[in-house]
């Protein structure tokens, strides 16, 4: 009976209804479109970040918090991302093997280098030490340039340019390198400046990925660990005499104006001195081989990289892993490609939040139009409504009869917008979004955009219409509520 | 000894008077250059080099530096730490080179850089030459730490310059400058430099010890102290390439 009544003021109605049902249709198929495209724009940055970086499953250090590929950020904010050694590397691998889903999985350094162009300057870049055997099994993201050498091989010294940082060295440094070209790699760590100089091999690109600031090249892992100096915990304290440091303390608190006094005889030169003879300069080191010998830690590692069979779950491998590192009191953690993004995956969380509040601004401003549009509609409606309550319809009449009215509009106009959204997402998929512009690029461009609907949209887009029907009959119908017979009498 | 406190003393009140009034920037500025220059012969002192950094342990390097202000030249053999025993800088003008003997590789590498990532540039290792590099722009009178001084700000000549932009108290009655602070091209502090205490080594002066604050990584500090100063004649061969290959075989 509500239902056939609340059919036929909808009908009666047609204005408003349509109105009203536009409004449900775009606010459905916007909600549908937008967060389609949003998850398929995470979808193919989370494709590549896997592909070209993190893998599924990252194994880090636990010792430093937010380390991913990229580093954890310096205490220093001026200062190159800190990026800290797998010191349990080789007590992680044996539980890496024994993991179930896995189908590879690969060792990798990181670390910041310099290039050094000899009078053309330098070019400061992120590189990736690998062990090409299982590298590129596991991280098939990358392709060589066409004409630009080839992929690093298995015990050869070399480095692998990325596109990006190759163009940058020929057009700002007027150097154009070529494979088979010497590369001269410097590196400041914790045993002083080092240099290392290895051929480039080739020059790449990946696929598909986002143009991030320090995009990764690759070295085999020894030029890596001998320009980070991986030299197996060795620090030597340097003891030297109080008057070495007695400015440094003395003006720790005083400011270093304080080191000047009161008196005039600051500054002033000390008495000539009896210089001293000349230390040899050829004997200076000592006897030959004096010097510490830098041993290479073979096993120095950074990361152990996963890449999980098609279609299984990197979730409860990670929790797995880390339970077990817990349990061994390994300094390890495992975590997913987003943690290991950081702090690019960051960015994208924050578009995609970004977007969620606009989608929840947009489903206010609808459920306030449609109010709005109701209410009207009950203001027209008060003789209407006073007749039906003077010829003894009850108020639980009327509450039922507008709330079907809502509830029919949105669910009617609301599969309209979803068919609609469904269609717009479909012909976008089928001609495909170009992802060349700055901003698309940034987010994770270089490839063509295919949007599909998924489960995630389609279930928000629900939501929202049950939203809208639930929630926009509300004040329209305690206005209905309120109109008494009288009123609707007297109401011309 | 004597003799050199009384030519010593002489040439301050010589000095003193000559600049009693407003400078003549053009000869304070040589003045101060010919102070610190070995021009006539070659000049080498350990350096002990002290930085910090908040959250870190002090860093420590100890070197044997050899100059050679004719050629423009300068020379630098870490000693200490262990690890970086034997890594090399040579300087030859506006040029220098890092040498690794465990590659056994030199690297191209230019003055305005950081000095083993501390606070000191490589340039703070080359022989003064404001005359010839800077102008000053404007001074003022003042006092530092009871001294009279003048507080001159020097632009540079030449954008090649390391420094493009200096500020200086000098001792009005000795001509020693006391403190300094380097800005950059777009007029930032970077750096601030006090030096309390020279050496006169054969009637020259050079730091005993100068404090290096830098103004941009708050907390970072660096003291380098040089100690045992030379200026017996050094072996032509010891300002190349081949002696840092060399010293360390």
């Amino acid at each position: 009976m509500v239902w056939k009544i609340a059919v036929r003021n909808l009908l009666q109605h047609k204005a408003k209804t349509v109105i009203i049902g536009t409004l449900v249709t775009i606010g459905i198929m916007l909600t549908l479109v937008g967060n389609s495209v949003i998850d398929s724009i995470i979808s193919m940055i989370s494709r590549s970040f896997i592909r070209n970086y993190t893998a599924d499953i990252l194994v880090t250090s636990s010792e430093t918090m937010g380390a991913g590929v990229f580093g954890a950020q310096s205490d220093d904010m001026m200062g190159p991302p800190v990026v800290p050694l797998l010191k349990d590397y080789g007590r992680v691998l044996p539980l890496v093997r024994g993991l179930p889903g896995v189908a590879s999985f690969t060792s990798q350094l990181s670390a910041y280098a310099m290039i050094n162009l000899e009078a053309k300057g330098m070019d400061y870049g992120l590189f990736f030490g690998i062990d090409p055997a299982d590298y590129f099994r596991t991280m098939d993201g990358a392709r060589i340039v066409d004409g630009m050498g080839r992929r690093l091989e298995p015990g050869e010294d070399g480095i692998m340019l990325h596109r990006t940082v190759w163009k940058r060295i020929r057009d700002q440094r007027g150097v154009e390198l070529k494979p088979g070209d010497p590369v001269q790699l410097n590196s400041f760590g914790n045993v002083g400046f080092k240099i290392r100089e290895v051929p480039l091999v080739g020059v790449f690109e990946f696929d598909s990925a986002n143009d991030r600031m320090f995009v990764p090249s690759f070295a085999d892992v020894r030029t890596l660990r001998y320009l980070g100096g991986r030299h197996g915990g060795i620090s030597e304290k340097v003891e030297v005499d109080a008057s070495a440091t007695a400015y440094l303390d003395a003006s720790a608190d005083a400011g270093i104006d304080s080191l000047f006094g009161n008196g005039s005889a600051q500054a002033a030169p000390a008495p000539a001195l009896r210089t001293a003879p000349a230390a040899d300069p050829f004997a200076i080191l000592g006897k030959p081989g004096g010097r510490t010998a830098v041993p290479e830690t073979e096993g120095s590692w950074n990361f152990v990289l996963i890449r999980m069979k098609e279609g299984a779950d990197p979730g409860p491998a990670i929790e797995s892993l880390n339970a077990a590192f817990d349990d061994l009191g390994l300094r390890a953690r495992a975590q997913g490609w987003q943690m290991s993004a950081s702090p690019d995956s960051f960015t994208y969380a924050g578009v995609q939040l970004l977007f969620n509040a606009f989608i929840v601004i947009l489903a206010c401003v609808s459920i306030i139009i449609i109010m709005n549009t109701l209410v009207a509609s009950v203001m027209e409606r008060t003789a209407e409504i006073g007749t039906m309550r003077a010829l003894g319809a009850g108020k639980k009449l009327v509450f039922g009869m507008f709330v079907a009215e809502t509830s029919v509009i949105t669910a009617v106009f609301g599969a309209l917008g979803i068919a609609l959204g469904w269609a717009i997402v479909s012909l976008l998929g089928a001609a495909g979004i170009p992802t060349d512009n700055d901003a698309l690029r940034f987010l994770g461009g270089g490839g063509i955009l295919k949007p599909a609907v998924s489960t995630g949209p389609l279930v928000v887009s629900f939501i929202l219409m049950a939203f809208i029907g639930l929630v926009s009959w509300v004040f329209p119908v305690l206005m209905a509520l309120k109109v008494s017979p009288l009123r609707a009498i007297t109401t011309e | 000894m004597k003799k050199t406190i009384i030519v010593l003393t002489g040439s301050f009140i010589l000095a003193a008077s000559a600049f009693a009034q407003a400078p003549d920037w053009n000869r304070t500025l040589g003045r101060i250059d010919e102070m610190g220059d070995f021009e006539n012969g070659d000049f080498s002192a350990e350096i002990t080099l002290v930085s910090q950094k908040p959250g870190e342990d002090d860093t420590v390097i100890q070197a044997r530096y050899f100059r050679r202000d004719r050629d423009d030249k300068f020379v630098i053999v870490m000693l200490k730490p262990d690890v970086q025993r034997g890594q090399g800088y040579l300087s030859i003008g506006d040029d220098l080179w890092f040498y690794d003997p465990e590659s056994r590789k030199f690297a191209f590498s230019s003055l305005k850089d950081s000095f083993q990532d501390s606070d000191a540039q490589n340039s703070d290792f080359s022989s003064s030459s404001l005359r010839e590099d800077y102008s000053v722009e404007s001074y003022a009178d003042g006092k530092l730490g009871g001294a009279d001084i003048w507080a001159a700000v020097l632009v540079a000549k030449d954008k090649g310059v390391a420094v493009p932009k200096r500020k200086l108290w000098i001792r009005k009655d000795n001509l020693l400058v006391m403190k300094e602070e380097h800005y950059s091209l777009s007029g930032r502090l970077m750096r601030t430099i006090a030096i309390p205490k020279y050496q006169s080594v054969s009637g020259k002066f050079v730091p005993a010890s100068m404090l290096i604050v830098d103004a941009i990584k708050v907390g970072e500090r660096t003291q380098i102290t040089f100690a045992s100063p030379s200026v017996e004649k050094l072996p032509d061969s010891v300002f190349t390439k081949t002696y840092l290959e060399r010293v360390n075989q």
